[in-house]
């Protein structure tokens, strides 16, 4: 092996070592802030709810109540088979209507209340999550 | 009458088109002159209907001509004229056609430019017979000097090099016109009595005037540099004449995208009324996607013209930009995304997208394989470590790696969603992540070899150049974060040093080129102002009723009242708020509410008091029991940065092409 053919070995290593470093530090920054869609027919079946998804679904006509003091407000997101209460404190986006399509990203409480930190209602008002399907 | 006449000028368009691509290649192939001299006065023909197309599509807005579907589902007679003349770019089909006419004016652009050249190339040459590129048998006599058995030297640069990337162009533009025609016709007739739906209520903002228009005309440039190099590499004419040619035009088109994007992220700020101006949507990242490649090819073909090293380097990421290019048009087009952006959701759309994407980037793949200049090693002769040559290759790698790390973020749900695996979403936190540390190495690096010359240089000579630089950098990063009292943000702390450094490090090479300096500052500048507004920004979700105040930073704003505010196609109720600081009024700010009527939407106006040093922003939320309404408060210091360093860049971009 002379000096040339060793240089290469080096360069190769060195380009092999940070290859794998940076798909190893893609990967975990992927899985840390993939969040799923889950549905709410889908998240009765989910045995640990404990980490952080988008909950799609429709808001429930008549469910949308707010609190007398402050900004938080109760309401209902539903697939037409199972519901599921959410609670959001915050500014809604223009689009949000009840009967209309939502996403919610958040985490379930032990109570079984869907505590959302963010409320996005699609630009497109016929949009509806694809899972949904209105009855 | 008006449809007939597009529809018409449309189906010119494509014909002349379809002469454009195969003609010329006919040329090269039987060596037959006359065919090759087809290309330049098709591709007039073509721009030329195409225009005309557009100016009709125009006018039928202009005079509320519902008889045309596109201009039925997105005016309405009560929309304002200035909105009017731009709701053509309002939807899928104006913006495919918006496509075409940039690429028709990059056609336009090259052709003149390649044929003021090649004249002033064909003077000096005695005996090369070449009457330039200007001269009515301009092609006639370059192509028969090159083809004559005669020893005569023929001109530089001439040959079928020009109407091969003429060709290309006209490939491009035949595929986009297919489109248009068969998936997606602007001017296909509407339903009688049809009303005018009105222009999507988001987009009736004066931003929206010139983002899309400029953010097209960036995207599509990439196709000039792209045509270009195939041809020369077809040709082997892989020279330097191709390289300051193809630079020139990447630096224009990447200016263009800078100043596209710029817009598009002020626009997002102000109307979409969260406060933020980059959410790492999908349609976001696919403009970012051609910019960072295009930054990484503007400095390879740098690169090219002073050493005459990376030249395969070089047309491989032509090809990668305006892959990059097509692949933002798919996916803004296709509507495989449900965002502001793709309303279209014809399946076809996107499998012709896809089909075209697939079938150019196989061919130019297969082109640079087959007729590839010679190859060289990155040997340690050609690229020795301390020289700007070294920096700038490796500027390209570190670009090219951001680059596919947002792609893969963008795609990964797509990739997914396809397979039917799994509906997800990757969100904001794993850009930042991933792009943080690129983003520094990249600074670093920048700095590190602004002071490097095209000469190697030993360390010790580097560091005496540098010590101070650093020094400086450190200390008023330190000053700066102590000020601020956020001790404990190392990420601020290191990306103010890098930006300081970055700065620094650039003075020293202001004389010998303006342009990448001022370039270079500018980017420095805009990681400031990123950092710097999304540590300051104070932001506030508030429940109050007029008469009540609040406080946000050093300042109160008062809820003054609520009054109703009518708009030619809106309805709308309109707050108004006095700004106070130290019991000094700022300003008075009228954030509004707006239900636009045709389509029933409802649109938060959010009001700004800008500054270069901070903004005052309030989006009203909606009204609640007792008189009550939510409110969204920010206090935002150096948000300005951001988009000055954007234009900074800019104008760093057109001085380079200049200087």
């Amino acid at each position: 092996m002379n000096r040339i053919h060793k240089h290469r070995l080096y360069y190769l290593i060195i380009a092999a070592i940070s290859m794998t470093c940076a798909a190893g530090l893609i990967l975990y920054a992927l899985k840390k802030n993939i969040n799923a869609f889950v549905t709410p027919s889908q998240l009765i079946h989910l045995s640990s709810v404990d980490y952080h998804f988008n909950l799609g679904g429709v808001v429930k006509k008549g469910s949308v109540s707010h609190d007398r003091e402050g900004l938080g407000m109760h309401f209902i997101v539903t697939d037409f088979k199972q519901t599921i209460p959410v609670y959001y404190e915050g500014i809604l986006p223009d689009l949000f209507r009840e009967g209309k399509g939502v996403i919610a990203t958040g985490h379930m409480n032990e109570h079984g209340l869907f505590i959302a930190e963010t409320v996005l209602a699609k630009h497109d008002e016929n949009y509806t999550p694809k899972m949904v399907q209105q009855p | 009458m008006m449809h007939l006449l597009g529809e018409m000028a449309l189906w010119s368009a494509w014909c002349f088109a379809g002469l454009q691509c195969s003609l010329p290649i006919i040329g090269v192939l039987k060596r037959n002159p006359y065919c090759l001299a087809v290309a330049r006065p098709a591709a007039c023909a073509q721009s030329i209907c195409v225009w005309v197309a557009f100016a009709l599509l125009v006018s039928a807005f202009i005079t509320n001509d519902f008889s045309i579907a596109y201009v039925a589902e997105n005016s309405h007679a009560t929309l304002p004229l200035f909105y009017r003349m731009m709701a053509l770019w309002g939807a899928h089909e104006g913006s495919v056609l918006l496509w075409i006419i940039s690429l028709s004016v990059w056609t336009m652009i090259y052709t003149y430019v390649a044929a003021s050249q090649l004249s002033r190339a064909a003077l000096p040459s005695p005996g090369g017979g070449g009457l330039g590129w200007g001269d009515q048998n301009h092609q006639t006599s370059n192509v028969s000097t090159n083809l004559s058995p005669h020893p005569n030297p023929p001109p530089p640069g001439g040959g079928s090099a020009v109407p091969l990337a003429l060709a290309i162009l006209g490939m491009i533009s035949f595929a986009f016109l297919s489109f248009l025609l068969f998936t997606s016709d602007p001017f296909a007739s509407a339903m009688i009595g049809m009303q005018g739906q009105d222009l999507n209520p988001l987009l009736q903002d004066p931003g929206f005037m010139i983002h899309p228009p400029i953010l097209y005309v960036g995207y599509v440039g990439f196709a000039v540099p792209f045509a270009m190099t195939e041809a020369a590499l077809l040709t082997g004419k892989l020279d330097e004449r191709w390289a300051t040619l193809a630079y020139r035009f990447t630096l224009a088109t990447w200016s263009f995208l800078t100043l596209g994007i710029v817009l598009g992220s002020w626009w997002a700020y102000r109307v979409l009324g969260w406060g933020g101006f980059w959410f790492w949507d999908p349609v976001e990242n696919a403009s970012l996607l051609p910019w960072l490649a295009g930054v990484a090819l503007i400095h390879v073909l740098a690169l090219v013209r002073r050493r005459k090293v990376a030249i395969r380097w070089a047309s491989l990421l032509t090809m990668v930009c305006f892959a990059l290019s097509l692949l933002g048009t798919f996916l803004v087009r296709s509507g495989v995304l449900v965002s502001v952006h793709a309303f279209a959701n014809d399946p076809r759309r996107g499998l012709f997208l896809l089909l075209l994407l697939a079938v150019f980037t196989m061919l130019t793949l297969i082109i640079n394989w087959v007729y590839a200049p010679e190859s060289f090693s990155f040997s340690k002769i050609a690229f020795p470590k301390m020289t700007r040559a070294t920096g700038l290759l490796l500027n390209s790698v570190c670009l090219i790696v951001a680059m596919l790390t947002v792609l893969l973020g963008t795609l990964y749900p797509l990739i997914l969603d396809a397979l039917h695996l799994n509906a997800v979403s990757v969100g904001a936190p794993y850009f930042n992540m991933v792009m943080t540390p690129l983003v520094f190495i990249v600074m670093g690096l920048m700095g590190f070899y602004m002071l490097c010359s095209w000469e190697a240089l030993t360390f010790k000579q580097w560091w005496k150049k540098a010590w101070q630089k650093i020094v400086v950098s450190i200390g008023s990063a330190c000053l700066l974060v102590w000020y601020i009292g956020d001790s404990s943000d190392l990420t601020l702390f290191l990306g103010l040093a890098l930006s300081f450094w970055a700065i620094l490090s650039v003075f020293w090479a202001f004389r010998l080129s303006f342009g990448a300096s001022v370039a270079h500052i500018g980017f420095a500048i805009l990681i400031v102002g990123i950092l710097l507004s999304s540590v300051l920004t104070e932001e506030k979700d508030v429940r109050l009723r007029p008469g009540l105040a609040t406080t946000l930073g050093p300042y109160q704003f008062f809820f003054v009242e609520v009054v109703v505010q009518n708009g030619p196609n809106y309805r709308g109720i309109r707050a108004v708020f006095d700004v106070l600081k130290n019991k000094h009024v700022v300003t008075q700010l009228h954030p509004e509410k707006r239900i636009y009527t045709v389509r029933n939407t409802v649109m938060t106006k959010v009001d700004i008091h800008p500054g270069l040093f901070r903004d005052l922003y309030i989006a009203l939320g909606e009204p609640l029991p007792h008189e009550d309404w939510s409110l969204r408060i920010y206090y935002k210091p150096f948000i300005r940065w951001v988009w000055l360093g954007g234009l900074l860049m800019m104008l760093g971009g057109l001085c380079a092409i200049l200087i």
